[in-house]
């Protein structure tokens, strides 16, 4: 008899240790991918946020400086803040990854709702032919085409 | 046997329900950042849409350039949050002169009105170009 109740303890215990590791295992990995939607849905509303526009005037000489320079303006027509940091803004001319690129803004301290930032790309001497600058910044995309 | 088995599913079931919750609290509070980040940005394209404007006129008289801009959509725009760039250049306010209907105090720019903007020693300068808080934008040869 009293080896049916040890068996019926150690049967017990073993149950009660592989339904704990069971619970331990589901909560840990409902708490990681509960961690990875919170931190993607922030992401997400950050890019659905984020709206950029380049107003720069194609039509005038503004654009490209003659000799070394192109000079964007761009407005944060999204609403949310935009870092001021070259490193998160991707620009592209004429098809080329562009690193020599500096950011500031033209009407205030920082990038906020509405306010215009000056983008200046260091390019060189351009062809004297149409050009294309491709620029994103937090998954939102603008292009702007100008002649030099 | 039967304390083994309600035991464990107690156990599991403890595990589950506190589980559940914090997935719904997180999927809960991501669908309300992108759901509430969805219409924000719809509401901004609805505004951008039913914004228009139309430069009227731009002349230069005695070295100060004279722009007359009419709001031709259906939003109330924002003088601080509209921008001037004359000859790719941006300008700064305080302008010259800035009026909407002529009154200098408001910074409301409503539909059908005409906002005047006076810039001085602007000389020599050929194009203009006014952008709207969404974007929206006129240019103008003077």
């Amino acid at each position: 008899m009293a080896s049916v109740s040890v068996t019926h303890m150690i049967l017990f215990i073993a149950s009660i240790i592989v339904a704990a590791s069971v619970a331990g295992v589901l909560t840990q990995e409902v708490t990681r991918l509960s961690d990875a939607i919170d931190e993607e849905g922030i992401d997400v509303a950050s890019e659905i946020r984020t709206d950029i526009e380049i107003i720069s005037d194609a039509g005038s000489d503004g654009v490209y400086d003659g000799t070394n320079n192109v000079t964007l303006l761009v407005k944060n027509t999204g609403s949310r803040r935009l870092p001021l940091d070259p490193d998160q803004l991707e620009v592209l001319v004429d098809g080329q990854y562009r690193v020599n690129v500096s950011l500031s803004v033209v009407d205030g301290e920082s990038w906020d709702v509405n306010n215009v930032a000056k983008v200046n790309v260091t390019v060189g001497a351009l062809a004297n032919a149409d050009h294309r600058v491709y620029l994103q910044i937090n998954g939102d995309e603008e292009v702007f085409e100008f002649s030099s | 046997m039967g304390f083994s088995v309600s035991g464990s599913f107690a156990i599991i079931l403890v595990a589950s329900i506190v589980a559940f919750g914090m997935f719904y609290t997180a999927t809960a509070n991501t669908s309300e950042l992108v759901n509430e980040a969805n219409q924000v940005s719809a509401d901004d394209r609805v505004a951008a849409t039913n914004t228009e404007i139309e430069i009227g006129n731009a002349s230069i008289d005695a070295g100060t350039l004279t722009i007359s801009v009419n709001n031709t959509g259906t939003t109330t725009l924002s003088l601080n949050d509209t921008d001037v760039i004359v000859d790719g250049t941006y300008q700064l306010r305080p302008f010259q002169t800035e009026t909407v209907e002529g009154e200098s105090t408001t910074a409301l720019w409503k539909p059908g009105d005409e906002l005047r903007i006076e810039i001085g020693s602007a000389g020599g300068a050929s194009r203009v170009k006014i952008v709207t808080e969404h974007g929206i934008a006129d240019a103008e040869e003077i």
